[in-house]
């Protein structure tokens, strides 16, 4: 008998799936996304619900796993389909305490997740912090962009931490838009 | 807090969530764990998912799909290829 993992869907809308999914409703992890919500100010191309949700998403997941005592997790965008072991996956950042290839990620401490939350909070309680970081991501792509994704690659040079191994598996999952991202370890 | 309702952003998913918001603003309750989420061993894959105010409909299809291949990705699944 196979060695089953369980798949978590933090959901707004938890609904019926024939397939085995552990839904969770959001509505009872929400306490430190409202904070942030506060504080939060659109500058993205996209639409302000879907770039709020992105960031709002990290906090929500970080009460989740604090609350359900988690210490080792993956967290996977939506769009990405996993087609090894996510133990396999997972082993790949060894003793780091978080990693990120393209928007899929691997934690084994907590405390990474607190370190992305705190600093995406900081980010937007700083306004000069937070100009800073638009000039030099329109440097880098020609426009103002503050998303979650660029914030992450930030939070990574500030707290220097390494780039991700050249070995990585290069086929470990694949994202339905085929785009490959900057990768990060924590 | 502070709640923007955007033109074609008021789908019922949508409307949950803002009352998922809502509600966790008004419960200022300490939280305790009430239930075991995690009835299997292995690693835990967690998927975030909320509305489909970006791409109607789309999103969903996108996320079942992910959400049954990592189900299929147990240790020994057939489904699995390794290198």
């Amino acid at each position: 008998m196979p060695r089953q993992i369980a798949i978590i869907l933090l959901t707004d809308d938890v609904r019926p799936l024939d397939f085995d999914i552990t839904q969770i409703p959001i509505r009872d992890y929400c306490q430190s996304a409202v904070a942030f919500e506060k504080a939060y100010v659109h500058s993205s191309v996209n639409p302000e619900l879907f770039e709020r949700t992105c960031f709002t998403r990290w906090f929500v997941m970080r009460e989740f796993v604090r609350r359900h005592v988690i210490g080792r997790f993956c967290v996977f965008d939506t769009d990405v389909m996993l087609f090894s072991s996510v133990e396999g996956f997972a082993a790949e950042f060894g003793s780091h305490a978080a990693g990120n290839w393209t928007w899929a990620n691997a934690f084994s401490d907590v405390a990474a997740l607190d370190l992305l939350c705190d600093y995406f909070s900081g980010v937007f309680a700083d306004s000069a912090l937070f100009d800073q970081l638009a000039e030099k991501i329109y440097r880098d792509i020609g426009r103002r962009q503050i998303s979650d994704m660029r914030l992450v690659t930030s939070c990574r040079i500030k707290t220097r931490a390494s780039s991700i191994r050249a070995d990585f598996p290069p086929k470990a999952t694949t994202t339905v838009s085929g785009s490959l991202k900057t990768s990060f370890i924590l | 807090m502070r709640i923007t309702i955007k033109a074609g952003a008021t789908s019922p998913t949508y409307q949950n969530y803002v009352a998922s918001l809502v509600h966790a603003a008004a419960s200022n309750t300490e939280m305790v764990p009430t239930e075991k989420v995690l009835k299997k061993t292995g690693i835990p894959v967690i998927f975030f998912h909320v509305g489909d105010f970006v791409y109607p409909n789309l999103g969903k299809r996108f996320l079942d799909i992910a959400l049954r291949q990592a189900g299929l990705a147990s240790p020994d699944s057939d489904y699995l290829t390794y290198r």
